[in-house]
């Protein structure tokens, strides 16, 4: 099931916020049932055979934990429990996930020669696949105090992060799933979560999946797509990922604070960042984290406690030195951003994706050891305008390479950004044209103005108004948890933002019609805005 | 080891790492107002606490440690207790 | 005002803390409720619970007002937003229950709609030609027809080859303009469930709903389903040109113009397809024969014509599939017969866009139709044989 469907919107979720408040009357054990319940409900709402799988991850989960907890007297015994459960895991994944797209490189190499090979992918495993993994690992270091399975279930699969995150940990997540006050019915909880995922929903419904249309025209054709239909295609995706991923972190939290619980912060106005790694402090925030913690952290310890060890120094001063800076920095980076880009998706495009940011990493990580300290803290010539535009730069040509069908598809399209396949003249309407009298001619014969009817003049001027306005709301509008700060939207500190004197929800009635004509935008956009024209093809 | 000597040898810790002999470190200081502080010198700051004061830091440790109060905290519970 | 240019400074919030391991700090847990703040007194709490209840009220009422207004404008104001099918329908709609049904009535899809034209007939004739449309829309059309006293003389049908093999705007254009109602959709869906045909079911998974309640939304005009058009049509923009097209249409009684270029090469959906008849489309296509075979009403299956560009790329198997099908049907069912050849090529001038006729096609068509129905239209002079171009 989908938040932005009407079978969620009309039936299960206000079945199962009546349900749970209804539970609730019956004690935190019954109520935390009738999560599970519904959870499960949403999960197999489509493919109901998936439900087994799901199940017995858990099963298998929580009992390797058991017995990894089991084995703290015997540390390398633990360790290996612990690998075999995480590659039990990561196979279960690859199986799912990567097999068809391995399979099909390998034929195209012409190593294997077998029938072509489907295999469904199972909604968010992904996700739940890496929540558990984590909760293994942390289970090995001491790190998670008992809750038993009931808690465990709940934790893993409690639907507003099961199809796309946040990633939660257990340390944030049990405390409050454990806690009695967490069920029952507060209003405030319920005005504040209804807030945020209104404006979620806008988001993807009204704002990212206006750009399919415009996406698809250059993505599709990458091979023909001129220098104004690449570039429209590119800006276009950008805002279609930003606000499709804005918007289902807003659903996600809104949903679980109508069940009284808050989740971490996982996306916070990226393209305000002013260089990569800041980008991606902001940028799927649970996921970096995720991948900090259980990846990075260990490899850079490892390697610099290594170096220490042997004497080598690992100040910033070596790390600016080639062997200090390749292996304290670029190796750790590579490695972590080439997971992070595998994890989206299963294609050589993907792996590519996450390589360049490791890339933008390492220049990053290098410009900051390397640059000279100022005596005045300023910033030079580099102001912040022009951070967040090189920063925003670099985030498009790694995008161009993530939405690719191919790596080749990807090239084709930057060659099309660049001029390689041409130039389409601007549109004027006929009407203005007639009135330039010479001009036109000469202008028509360069190619620099292409004539069009009043309508198409219209209906272009839209669509390129529509995605100047979304990119003045990307980067000079608060974002939903700047507007919702005074109510704690997410764990952990959150500030106002810009405008904060009008943009900030409180429980009043101008908010109310607000987020009311919201949520009612966001639903009415359900049913798409490209429309059907049988006089068009 | 008191409060003041932990602070102060931590202190030395971060104007090594940061190479900013001027920097000072108050109890109120965290992650986010020293620019210079981000994952990777978070390792690097991990392992010279470690070399330096002879403990053991778990990598999921190191996620706590965004603040000079964490930071003291997380030494202070590793140190062998004082003899009295 | 800054035009929040300093937005771009916003402080980067830190990765998401977690809180610190629980054998440190047993007493450290993440509270939900921010009302659990020890400090606030218990009064201070049902307060804000009190602001919180007043505020879910209008924000309910806000949402359910918002959305029920937009409701009642769809549902009452279609001429305002929707496309030209709308008004083309509601033209010959009227023409319908006036029973305004000509001597001769012809039913078919766009190219139909484009390709005969009422006016250039010396006898009266009605349009009843639907955009999109396939034989399942025309069954329900006969069937409204044959509620009138008056009886045509002859009954036209012409589809297009695509039209046998699926009717993909099912929903996009005969539920969603209203062309066929919330029992004619129950109909259809009953009939695909009977015959193991989940064509029309599988033309929008997306919305994953339950069949009737697609169908009564469709019925009631639920307002997400046309927000495309609410947003094309830039909310009440259409009505005058709507207006206008329903006059126009109604006056040439069904007849409407498509493309109106001089002449066009764009190739049309021919060129790909390989005819095999969908079950669902001929139960409902035998069904509409059977009916007017029982009022003992004439049936002549045409073909409109395709242009030369389309011809090119066209597989001849298509074509002799088609012809193949309607002669089987013919076959079948007494009282009825094809007349002109099927699919025939015509120059690319005649055709004002990849599919439909332009003025001079229409009327070089129309003449064949009248030549075609004179055995029915007047019966002393014709004569009954299948008639060849």
């Amino acid at each position: 099931m989908l938040f932005n469907s009407y079978v969620f919107l009309f039936g299960f979720l206000p079945l199962a916020l009546a349900g749970y408040y209804v539970m609730t009357a019956f004690g935190p054990r019954v109520s935390a049932l009738w999560l599970i319940l519904i959870s499960f409900v949403f999960y197999g709402w489509w493919n109901p055979q998936f439900l087994i799988l799901f199940a017995v991850s858990i099963i298998f989960n929580y009992t390797a934990s058991e017995g990894i907890a089991r084995l703290e007297a015997r540390p390398r015994a633990q360790t290996l429990a612990l690998c075999l459960a995480i590659a039990a895991n990561v196979g279960a994944l690859i199986y799912y996930k990567y097999l068809e797209a391995i399979i099909r490189c390998l034929t195209g190499l012409g190593l294997v020669h077998g029938p072509v090979v489907s295999i469904a992918l199972p909604l968010g495993i992904s996700f739940f696949t890496f929540t558990q993994i984590g909760y293994l690992i942390d289970k090995k270091d001491g790190l998670v105090k008992e809750r038993g399975l009931f808690h465990y279930i709940l934790f893993v699969s409690f639907f507003p992060h099961l199809i796309a995150g946040p990633i939660l940990h257990n340390r944030e997540m049990m405390p409050q799933l454990v806690q009695p006050k967490t069920y029952r019915f507060s209003a405030e909880n319920l005005a504040v979560g209804f807030a945020i995922f209104g404006f979620g929903l806008v988001k993807k419904t009204l704002f990212a999946d206006t750009m399919l249309d415009s996406v698809r025209a250059g993505f599709g054709h990458p091979g023909t797509a001129s220098f104004n239909t690449a570039w429209v295609a590119v800006l276009s995706y950008a805002l279609q990922i930003y606000f499709d991923f804005s918007g289902y972190s807003d659903m996600a939290i809104g949903l679980a604070r109508m069940f009284n619980i808050r989740f971490p912060m996982n996306f916070n106005s990226p393209y305000k960042a002013a260089s990569v790694i800041e980008l991606w402090q902001r940028w799927h925030m649970t996921l970096s984290r995720y991948l900090a913690l259980y990846v990075y952290n260990p490899l850079a310890l490892a390697v610099t406690r290594g170096r220490a060890s042997r004497n080598l120094a690992i100040g910033r001063f070596a790390q600016a030195t080639p062997g200090g800076f390749a292996s304290m920095v670029v190796l750790p980076t590579m490695i972590t951003m080439a997971i992070a880009g595998l994890w989206h998706g299963a294609g050589l495009q993907y792996l590519i994706f996450g390589l360049i940011h490791g890339v933008y990493l390492s220049i990053n990580h290098a410009i900051r050891i390397l640059r000279p300290r100022r005596a005045d803290g300023g910033e030079g010539w580099l102001t912040h305008p022009v951070k967040v535009f090189f920063t925003f730069a670099a985030t498009l040509l790694g995008l161009v390479f993530f939405r690719s069908s191919s790596v080749g598809a990807a090239l084709q399209l930057l060659g099309g950004m660049i001029g390689l396949h041409g130039f389409d003249g601007l549109m004027l309407p006929g009407a203005v044209l007639a009135h330039l009298g010479d001009l036109r001619v000469s202008l028509l014969h360069s190619g620099l103005v292409q004539p069009t009817s009043a309508v198409g003049f219209i209906n272009a001027a839209g669509g390129l108004s529509w995605i100047i306005l979304l990119y003045v709301i990307v980067w000079c509008f608060p974002n939903t948890q700047q507007i919702m700060y005074r109510f704690e939207p997410t764990l952990g500190r959150v500030q106002a933002g810009p405008f904060a004197a009008y943009l900030s929800w409180r429980p009043n009635l101008i908010w109310a019609a607000a987020a009311g004509a919201a949520l009612c935008l966001g639903v009415l956009a359900i049913g798409g805005t490209s429309e059907f024209l049988y006089f068009q093809f | 080891m008191t409060h003041a000597e932990l602070l102060s040898k931590l202190t030395e810790i971060f104007r090594d790492i940061f190479e900013d002999p001027g920097l000072e470190l108050t109890p109120e200081t965290t992650a986010e107002m020293i620019p210079q502080w981000d994952s990777m010198s978070q390792v690097t700051l991990a392992v010279e606490i470690e070399q330096r004061f002879g403990i053991k830091l778990k990598a999921a440790e190191m996620e706590q440690m965004r603040s000079v109060t964490d930071l003291m905290g997380l030494i202070e519970s590793r140190l062998p207790a004082p003899a009295h | 005002m800054s035009l929040g240019l300093d937005t771009l400074r916003a402080e980067p919030a830190a990765t998401p803390r977690l809180p610190p391991p629980v054998e440190r700090t047993a007493t450290r847990d993440a509270l939900a409720n921010p009302a659990d703040r020890g400090a606030a007194s218990l009064s201070a709490a049902d307060e804000r619970e009190r602001v919180a209840r007043r505020y879910l009220a209008a924000f309910a009422t806000a949402f359910v007002a918002f959305f029920g207004l937009v409701w009642i404008y769809t549902a009452l104001m279609p001429m305002a937003f929707l496309t030209r099918d709308y008004p083309v329908w509601i033209a010959k709609r009227s023409l319908l229950s006036s029973c305004d049904l000509g001597s001769a009535s012809f039913f078919g899809d766009s190219r139909a709609m484009a390709g005969m034209d009422p006016r250039a007939l010396p006898f009266p004739s009605s349009n009843f030609a639907l955009s999109g449309s396939s034989p399942i829309e025309s069954y329900f059309v006969v069937k409204r027809a044959l509620l009138c006293a008056h009886r045509p003389k002859v009954v036209v049908i012409a589809y297009s080859s695509g039209k046998f093999i699926e009717d993909d705007d099912f929903w996009n254009i005969s539920a969603r303009v209203g062309i066929l109602n919330y029992a004619d959709i129950r109909d259809v869906q009953r009939k695909s469930a009977a015959l193991h045909d989940d064509e029309i079911e599988a033309l929008r998974p997306s919305d994953h709903l339950a069949p009737s309640v697609r169908a009564a939304l469709f019925a009631l005009r639920f307002p997400p389903f046309y927000f495309d058009s609410l947003v094309n049509g830039y909310v009440a923009g259409r009505y005058m040109h709507n207006r206008a097209a329903e006059r126009q249409v109604l006056a040439d009684r069904g007849h409407a113009f498509f493309g109106t270029a001089p002449g066009s090469d764009a190739v049309a959906a021919e060129a790909l397809l390989t005819f095999k008849a969908s079950p669902l489309i001929d139960a409902y296509f035998t069904a509409t024969l059977s009916a007017l075979a029982h009022d003992k009403i004439p049936v002549v299956l045409m073909s409109l014509p395709i242009n030369d560009a389309t011809c090119k790329l066209m597989n001849p198997a298509l074509r002799a599939g088609v012809a193949r099908y309607l002669a089987s049907v013919v076959a079948a069912h007494p009282g009825t017969r094809i007349a002109g050849p099927a699919m025939p090529c015509w120059p690319d001038r005649l055709f004002g866009d990849a599919f439909h006729l332009n003025a001079a096609g229409a009327a070089a068509y129309t003449r064949l139709v009248d030549h075609w129905l004179q055995p029915e239209i007047n019966p002393v002079t014709g004569s009954s044989r299948v008639v060849e171009r």
